[in-house]
């Protein structure tokens, strides 16, 4: 499960984020420090999250060094669904 | 105002026709005049409408926004604040920050508006200290904003407004009837972090720039105007609010954010209003047609739009040509590509490419760029530059050497503009203006060459690096690097690298430590860009660590950001 929606926001930042299809992207890169991804596709990220997982994350909440990895991503949207 | 209602985009829906002649500008000298006689001649014009990422459609007429206008200059009179007073504006893309805006011309205050924190991905402990700085630089009186930016505001920003704070009666007395050399706007555009630049603007200014882009667009009250960038941005401000506006266009507004999620959104506000000219800096145009699907333009008709403005950022070739390919199929025409070319230190743009005309595109020998600053076409593998157009009228530019000597045609320099829209200085920086204000001519700072009539832009001559239609010092970025552990205190440069796939720049930075173990490398590469990206918001896409002496310095010991990335060029993306 776990497993299947890593590869669903891979597939997302891939297709739709970088601009660069050849950038090395795991669940480890971390997206927004490392310039992969700007503001706007933190934005761009956090929509489809709540499109695809029905959670809302608030853009401030990807930020450098925080939930900027899909690793971390997956488990603040666990967080969120246990919480609810 | 009507209700909101979400509304299918789908199904056009042509704003009012204007009844507003093209002379009401012609003959006002101050945007209060403007407004007063906007809203006295017409109230019941419904110009302004505000479209969400919900489908809610919200219009506006003029005598509301009037209206709203009137209690808040009261309010504000009530709340101690006196002509000439700086009132700075943190609110989102709406009825409410337009009417705030024009609630504090009419109390004869000087409005400034800077982002809500949403716009922007860093700790809120930056936003504040970036606020507080903009708050201390205006020495501003009051901030209008929504409670949640009250609640982290505090006590820090002396008074703080809020909406509630601004009910009552509308003022019934005059409004304030200042000089056209009197201030109208202050411009906080420019910078993520450090010293925040107020650019101080004149009413006269700002007409006579509206007026220029007005004729030199040739912008009808017949055309319709649509457009998603920040207001707190100058083109927000000015080009996508008061300039269609004043000129009795129906004006079409969409929270920023609500394109960045879903840019589709544009396009079929474009369709929907069947809107003719819209404002955005080069990222925008590569990012809706890299990130709208196709499955959601069945239908979309952009034959209307014959004005789309490329501006604020180097404009690209390659993004031209991407978004055009990618949207003919749905009535894009390739001759509304307008690029052009403008800083907030004139209001806004100051050279517009003819509107209606293919955007000119040169490919020059990169040796003799690089080498002699000459701009010479070549018919093989070159550097695509893209023309920024023309003068505007009553606006002056001139390319110059070092000396300050004009420079003939297809020689590099920098690009000096003189026209009737400048700005009257730097806030509480008159040295800063005096650099840059030299005998009625302004140095831009940006670098480029003219050719048969046409300005051409190159990189910035200025140490800015400009992503996403926002600038930034490298200054700034320095700073947070140079605090990393490990990191050689003042060794480290930032520049701005263009990436032709995102359509503008990335950062890059060469840093030096002495720091030699390969693990040791890559987690103090990963402290810096986590630094930075909590500092600013801004991801570091290249990091070179490199020994000491690798960050080349002036004699004096000053940074020398052009020779370090020389030096290193092979190393680094072109």
């Amino acid at each position: 499960m776990a497993d299947e929606r890593l590869a669903i926001l891979v597939e997302f930042v891939r297709g739709n984020l970088l601009t660069d299809p050849n950038l090395p992207l795991g669940p480890g890169t971390r997206l927004l420090s490392e310039g992969l991804i700007d503001s706007l596709g933190v934005t761009a990220l956090a929509a489809f999250v709540e499109e695809r997982f029905g959670v809302r994350l608030d853009d401030t909440e990807i930020r450098g060094g925080e939930n900027e990895t899909l690793e971390e991503i997956l488990s603040l949207i666990d967080r969120r669904c246990r919480s609810r | 105002m009507t209700q909101e209602r979400p509304v299918d985009l789908r199904t056009p829906a042509l704003p009012p026709p204007s009844p507003v002649p093209p002379a009401l500008l012609d003959d006002v000298e101050t945007l209060t005049a403007a407004f007063e006689a906007l809203a006295a001649r017409f109230p019941d014009f419904a110009c302004l409408t505000v479209l969400d990422g919900e489908r809610r459609e919200r219009r506006i007429t003029l005598g509301a926004l009037w209206r709203r206008a009137r209690t808040i200059e009261a309010a504000l009179a009530g709340h101690g604040i006196v002509p000439g007073d700086f009132v700075i504006l943190i609110l989102p893309t709406g009825a409410e920050l337009l009417s705030a805006y024009v609630g504090v011309l009419l109390a004869g205050a000087v409005p400034g508006l800077v982002a809500t924190p949403s716009h922007r991905v860093a700790d809120a402990s930056v936003y504040l200290a970036r606020v507080g700085a903009v708050l201390e630089n205006a020495r501003a009186k009051a901030v209008l904003c929504l409670p949640d930016v009250a609640a982290v505001l505090g006590e820090t920003a002396g008074r703080v407004l809020v909406p509630a704070d601004l009910t009552g009666d509308p003022a019934s007395g005059a409004v304030a009837r200042p000089g056209a050399t009197e201030l109208a706007t202050v411009q906080y555009s420019s910078g993520s972090t450090g010293v925040p630049k107020g650019v101080l603007l004149t009413h006269g200014a700002m007409l006579n720039n509206i007026r220029a882009v007005r004729a030199g667009l040739g912008l009808l009250p017949a055309d319709v105007s649509v457009n998603w960038i920040p207001l707190y941005h100058d083109m927000g401000l000015i080009d996508a609010f008061l300039l269609p506006l004043l000129s009795g266009c129906p004006t079409v507004l969409i929270p920023t954010m609500d394109f960045v999620r879903e840019p589709a959104l544009w396009l079929w506000a474009m369709h929907r209003y069947r809107g003719t000219i819209s404002w955005a800096p080069n990222f925008a145009y590569a990012y809706c047609a890299g990130r709208v699907p196709e499955d959601r333009l069945a239908g979309l008709d952009l034959t209307s739009w014959r004005i789309a403005i490329n501006a604020a950022e180097p404009v690209l070739a390659s993004t031209i040509r991407v978004f055009t390919t990618r949207f003919t199929a749905y009535g894009f025409r390739p001759e509304a590509v307008t690029p052009a070319w403008g800083l907030a230190e004139n209001v806004t743009i100051a050279t517009a490419h003819p509107v209606g005309v293919l955007p000119r595109v040169e490919t020059l020998d990169r040796r003799a760029l690089a080498v002699d600053g000459v701009a010479r076409i070549t018919s093989g593998d070159g550097v695509a530059s893209v023309a920024v157009g023309r003068c505007l009228p009553h606006c002056d530019v001139e390319v110059r050497d070092e000396a300050g000597c004009p420079l003939p045609a297809r020689r590099v320099g920098t690009v000096w503009l003189r026209s009737n829209s400048l700005f009257a200085g730097y806030r509480g920086d008159p040295e800063g203006t005096r650099r840059v204000l030299v005998g009625g001519w302004l140095d831009t700072g940006d670098r480029g060459y003219l050719a048969e009539g046409d300005l051409y832009f190159l990189a910035r001559e200025k140490d800015v690096i400009v992503v996403g239609g926002e600038k930034h010092a490298p200054h700034d970025i320095e700073t947070v690097i140079n605090a990393v552990p490990g990191v050689r205190a003042g060794c480290s440069v930032a520049f701005g690298v263009l990436s032709e796939a995102r359509g503008t720049e990335e950062v890059a930075a060469v840093v030096e430590t002495r720091e030699t173990d390969g693990l040791a490398l890559e987690r103090l590469r990963a402290a810096i860009q986590v630094a930075v990206a909590r500092a600013t918001g801004l991801g570091l896409r290249f990091v070179l660590l490199v020994p000491p002496g690798g960050v080349e310095k002036t004699t004096s010991g000053k940074l020398a950001r052009a020779a370090t990335r020389r030096r290193w060029a092979d190393r680094l993306p072109a």
